[in-house]
């Protein structure tokens, strides 16, 4: 079977609304809703790299900084996420602790790992697994907002936890640093166009006109 | 390529969005920097323990802020202590010196208080005290307890030694009158661990109270002293029972005030902080000599023993007496000390004290110069006479159980004591020399008045049961008593010689030298003929209020009558005049008589003991001081004062004892006696006038008997024939008399009201006495006697006319008889009955006719009716 994308076929594929259109120039728009026609996502590489690179960053104070500060009856303390799961398995808590751990350290690592991945396959011109990849892909946009369940449990718990000294819920700047990196991956997968994965393959194939 | 193949030109310069990766990295290192920037210095303090430590859990606290936090407990090497690693705020830095000192705060709950409350709750922690100088370091040990607060609190901050610290803990609580004024910081030994030295803040606004001379004592814990004559228990507040406490006195508040770091002594107790004059005195080495015992001088307690020490050859004892500055005087050179063993026997229990309380130490004034160290005497001195004081000689009968040493006792304080006694020459009395102090020479008056003191006085009356002993010491000892009766006479200084008298009573003449009530009472003085249940002391009622009393019963000196003196009290003299009577009021009086039954006393109390009773009917002139009254032997004699008369009547006619004597029909005096004389023919009556009638004491009074007359017209007193016959009077006008003669006939010619006029008849015809006299049949009158003449020819009527008629008798009236029944019969008239009355008929009587015009008639008049 061969193997064909929409450009070898001289359309573009609006972005907004979706409506093929042939190809012109470059300063085409869209003749349906009028957005500005690309072949592929313009900068998609570079920003995705970027905000890669910035949800990287953000990575490090978002574990490394108390994201909370429960306190009880005078006593508590700040505590980092990593704090936070080893306190649930203190208290035999195996399953909310592992729900933490993957939902705040474990997916936002894959997620980066993923999209380094996906990055290093379109610079590089990998081609193989191209189906896997996508699937990754899939998975990682998919996974993304999970990550947001800390940032939830933080700003719920610090907005409904306010007894005074019986107990009291603070958020803390790891859980902004936290909710940083977290957009920023989204941001990141978001800005990533999974047609660059198939543009190489083609490119071999030598479809492209 | 084509000619309209885009010109693709390169940009030079990287996309926009390379910024935001910037922008978070620099965000991340700030944020990263900032919390690692709040991570402090990383030092090493080292604990005997773990407990109550945890990693990044336990927290250094200076001042209630958090400065730190534990990271990381690790054990030492040679597993002997614990080394915990503490994360310090970077503040801390500059006072992490080899002053700073780290100690573990746990919860602490005692009475006292509660420290640390908070770490209940948040478990342990570790309190920092930075140093504020030294040299830097970051390895530390911790301290065992809490170091003492800083002292740089406002407040003064003083040290205390004492011997041991006796529960006096850090936390004490120092007391002023039980107000809490600071507290012990600390307490350690001296460096030469003989003494303790506890550090002590005052607060600030109590330092006022602290001077140089203030004497802290520890209070804390209950002290119980038992003595044998009496147990101390000394209880401070439940605190300082438990955790100890500490109280203090300042004697001198001018004191120049104490200052800081100031060191001052702690006494053991608040008996040993009272100050006092420490006196050095050596005894002989085996004196059983205790520390606490009293010093005492003359019986009062001046001091106590502060301490005793053996002196290193075995040889003295030395002690250190603590004399109370008042007796400062008594230390003198030639002061005497001796220990009074208690010693117990049977003839002897004059140191009955002694043995309650033990041995102690007693003093004895000297007069030299004021010295502080003693040598005390191996036995107790023999007594000798006071140096200086009032020898006074006391003579009595009975020495009773008075001994040398027996005090001299006034207002039961002993003023002096017994010296010597001795038997007179005679060997009839004791001459008891005793010397009164110098100081209280002056109560010893020329009238004071001694009696022995010794043993109980028991007096049982009806008043009750008055038990009287002067004091326990007495009570074995003996003693003698004295008292200073109101002054009445100028103080002679020069007597010296007193009689002793038993005993109080005796002294004070019954009391009345001493009771108050007798100072401005009146005196009186009553006459009697026997003294009957009266004694001193009996009350004298009026209206059976006690207004007085008999203060004493005297025998008159020719022995036939008793003289009783008598106070009245000040707020009842006026009751008392000429007039008043008085009346023995003891017993029971039963008065019988045909009218009345009545019995009285004046009270229960009169009843047993006795009382005199008076009573005053009429006003009458005040009575001087020491007047002699009359005491009558009850009530009604005194109320009849009876005047004793003697009358001698014919015999024949029978009188009795207690029969009345009546003057116009009222008692006037009774028979007291009934004698009978001159062989049978007389009666000497002795009859007592009552007050009413005293006039009847006359010349020329008449006495009559008067017996019950039974007539056909009536009975003549007929009270008589129940009472017996009574004795009529009629009063004379002469000089006072007591002895007259009577007669068994009233007299008469009496000189009734009215007119009195004298009818002569040849007979009597049925006229008696009582008669009635008429006047137009109207009784005006009634004849009250009959006589024949002289030579017998006629009968002389006496008639007494009633004085509102006397104006219907004329000299020239006609009196006829009346009497019976008149009977005219003639042959042409019939026959004629003339009678005035029934009355007439039977009693006879007399009627008269007067003329218009005449004079009246006089008293004395004489009528004629020729025809009866």
């Amino acid at each position: 079977m061969k193997q064909h994308s929409a450009l070898t076929q001289g359309i573009i594929l609006c972005h907004c609304c979706k409506k093929p259109a042939p190809i012109q120039d470059d300063k085409t728009t869209c003749p349906r809703c009028g957005t500005r026609l690309h072949r592929r996502k313009p900068h998609s590489i570079a920003y995705t790299w970027a905000l890669l690179l910035a949800s990287m960053i953000m990575l490090l104070p978002a574990n490394l900084l108390p994201i909370m500060t429960f306190r009880s009856l005078g006593q508590g303390d700040p505590a980092t996420i990593m704090q936070g799961v080893m306190q649930l398995l203190d208290h035999g808590l195996l399953g909310i602790a592992f729900v933490v751990l993957a939902a705040s350290i474990i997916i936002p690592i894959l997620k980066i790992v993923g999209l380094i991945i996906l990055l290093l396959t379109v610079q590089l011109g990998w081609t193989t697994n191209m189906r896997q990849k996508m699937l990754m892909y899939h998975f990682v946009e998919w996974i993304g907002r999970w990550s947001m369940l800390d940032i939830f449990v933080v700003a719920i718990l610090a907005a409904i936890v306010q007894l005074g000294n019986l107990a009291s819920v603070t958020g803390n700047t790891g859980a902004t640093a936290f909710a940083a990196a977290v957009i920023f991956t989204m941001l990141a997968a978001n800005c990533f166009d999974t047609r660059l994965i198939w543009d190489k393959h083609l490119e071999q194939l030598e479809v492209f006109p | 390529m084509s000619d309209h193949d885009p010109v693709i030109t390169r940009r030079h310069l990287p996309s926009a969005i390379w910024f935001l990766p910037l922008l978070a990295a620099i965000i991340a290192g700030w944020l990263v920097y900032k919390n690692y920037d709040g991570k402090g210095i990383l030092i090493e303090v080292i604990f005997d323990s773990a407990a109550g430590l945890e990693a990044n859990k336990t927290k250094v606290f200076y001042r209630g802020l958090p400065t730190g936090v534990v990271k990381e407990l690790k054990v030492d090497n040679d597993l002997r202590r614990v080394r915990a690693l503490i994360e310090m705020v970077p503040q801390t830095e500059k006072s992490l010196t080899d002053q700073a000192q780290f100690w573990l705060v746990k919860p602490q709950v005692s009475l006292s208080g509660v420290r640390g409350l908070e770490t209940l709750l948040s478990g342990s922690y570790i309190s920092f005290q930075p140093g504020d100088k030294g040299l830097h370091k970051r390895s530390f040990e911790a301290l065992d307890q809490p170091p003492p607060p800083i002292k740089n609190a406002s407040g003064l901050y003083i040290t205390l030694t004492a011997d041991n610290a006796r529960s006096v803990y850090q936390g004490a609580k120092v007391y002023f009158r039980d107000i809490e004024v600071g507290e012990v910081l600390s307490h350690a030994l001296a460096t030469d661990g003989k003494k303790v030295l506890i550090e002590t803040y005052i607060e600030p606004r109590f330092t006022y109270l602290i001077k140089e001379n203030t004497r802290f004592w520890n209070a804390s814990g209950i002290k119980v002293k038992a003595d044998l004559p009496k147990i101390d228990i000394q209880i401070g507040s439940l605190a300082s029972i438990i955790a100890g406490g500490i109280h203090f006195s300042t004697p001198d508040e001018t004191a120049p005030p104490a200052s800081n770091s100031q060191i001052l002594p702690l006494y053991d107790d608040y008996e040993a902080a009272q100050d006092g004059i420490e006196v050095q005195l050596r005894f002989p080495g085996a004196t059983e000599l205790r520390e606490g015992a009293s010093v005492l001088s003359r019986g009062i307690q001046i001091g106590r023993v502060k301490q005793v020490t053996l002196t290193d050859d075995f040889k003295y004892l030395d002690s250190i007496l603590l004399i109370d500055p008042r007796a400062q005087d008594l230390l003198k050179e030639g002061s005497r000390f001796w220990l009074q063993k208690p010693e117990l026997s049977l003839e002897n229990l004059d140191q009955l004290g002694t043995l309650l309380r033990g041995s102690h130490i007693e003093l004895e004034p000297g007069q030299g110069s004021a010295q502080r160290s003693f040598t005390a005497l191996q036995i107790a001195p023999i007594k000798r006479q006071l140096s200086q004081g009032k020898a006074i000689e006391l003579r009595t009968d009975q020495l009773g159980s008075i001994t040398k040493g027996s005090p001299v006792l006034y207002r039961q304080l002993p003023v002096g004591e017994v010296i010597n006694y001795e038997l007179d020459a005679k060997g009839e009395q004791v001459i008891i020399y005793a010397a009164i102090e110098q100081r209280y020479s002056h109560l010893v008056k020329s009238n004071s008045r001694f009696w022995n003191a010794s043993g109980i006085d028991l007096t049982a009356n009806i008043d009750g049961i008055e038990l009287r002993t002067e004091s326990a010491a007495t009570l074995f000892r003996g003693g003698i008593a004295f008292f200073n009766p109101p002054e009445t006479k100028k103080a002679t200084t020069k007597v010296t010689v007193y009689s002793l008298y038993s005993d109080y009573h005796q002294a004070s003449q019954q009391g009345a030298l001493t009771d108050q009530r007798f100072q401005n009472a009146l005196k009186i003085r009553l006459h009697s003929l026997e003294s009957g249940s009266l004694k001193a002391g009996d009350p004298i009622l009026y209206k059976q209020i006690t207004v007085g009393e008999i203060a004493q019963t005297v025998l008159n000196k020719d022995g036939k009558g008793v003289t009783l003196y008598a106070f009245i009290d000040p707020a009842y003299t006026h009751l008392i005049n000429e007039g008043s009577r008085f009346w023995n009021a003891s017993g029971i009086k039963a008065d019988f008589s045909l009218q009345q039954l009545s019995i009285r006393s004046e009270s229960l109390k009169t009843l047993i003991s006795g009382g005199i009773a008076f009573d005053t009917d009429y006003p009458g002139a005040g009575i001087k001081p020491n007047h002699m009254f009359t005491l009558y032997q009850d009530r009604i004699t005194s109320q009849q004062q009876p005047l004793g008369i003697q009358v001698i009547f014919p015999a024949g006619k029978n009188i009795q004892p207690n029969s009345d004597v009546r003057y116009k029909g009222q008692t006037v005096g009774k028979v007291v006696n009934v004698a009978v004389i001159h062989d049978g023919e007389a009666l000497r009556v002795n009859i007592d006038l009552f007050r009413d009638g005293h006039f009847l004491a006359r010349k020329n009074s008449r006495f009559w008997v008067v017996a019950p007359t039974i007539r056909l017209s009536g009975i003549e007193h007929p009270e008589g024939l129940l009472t017996g016959n009574y004795i009529e009077a009629l009063s004379g006008d002469g000089p006072a008399t007591f002895a007259f003669s009577g007669s068994h006939k009233a007299p008469i010619f009496q000189n009734k009201n009215g007119l009195n006029l004298i009818i002569r008849t040849p007979t009597l015809g049925s006229l008696f006495k009582g008669s009635p006299i008429f006047y137009r049949q109207v009784p005006v009158g009634a004849v009250t006697g009959y006589d024949l003449t002289n030579n017998g020819e006629n009968v002389e009527i006496y008639v007494n006319i009633q004085p509102e008629y006397a104006l219907f008798v004329r000299s020239n009236s006609q009196f006829r008889n009346v009497s019976g029944v008149k009977m005219d019969i003639s042959l042409f008239g019939g026959v004629k009955v003339n009678a005035d009355s029934l009355e007439t008929m039977i009693g006879g009587g007399l009627s008269f006719t007067s003329p218009a015009d005449s004079t009246p008639a006089q008293s004395g008049d004489t009528f004629n009716i020729d025809e009866m």
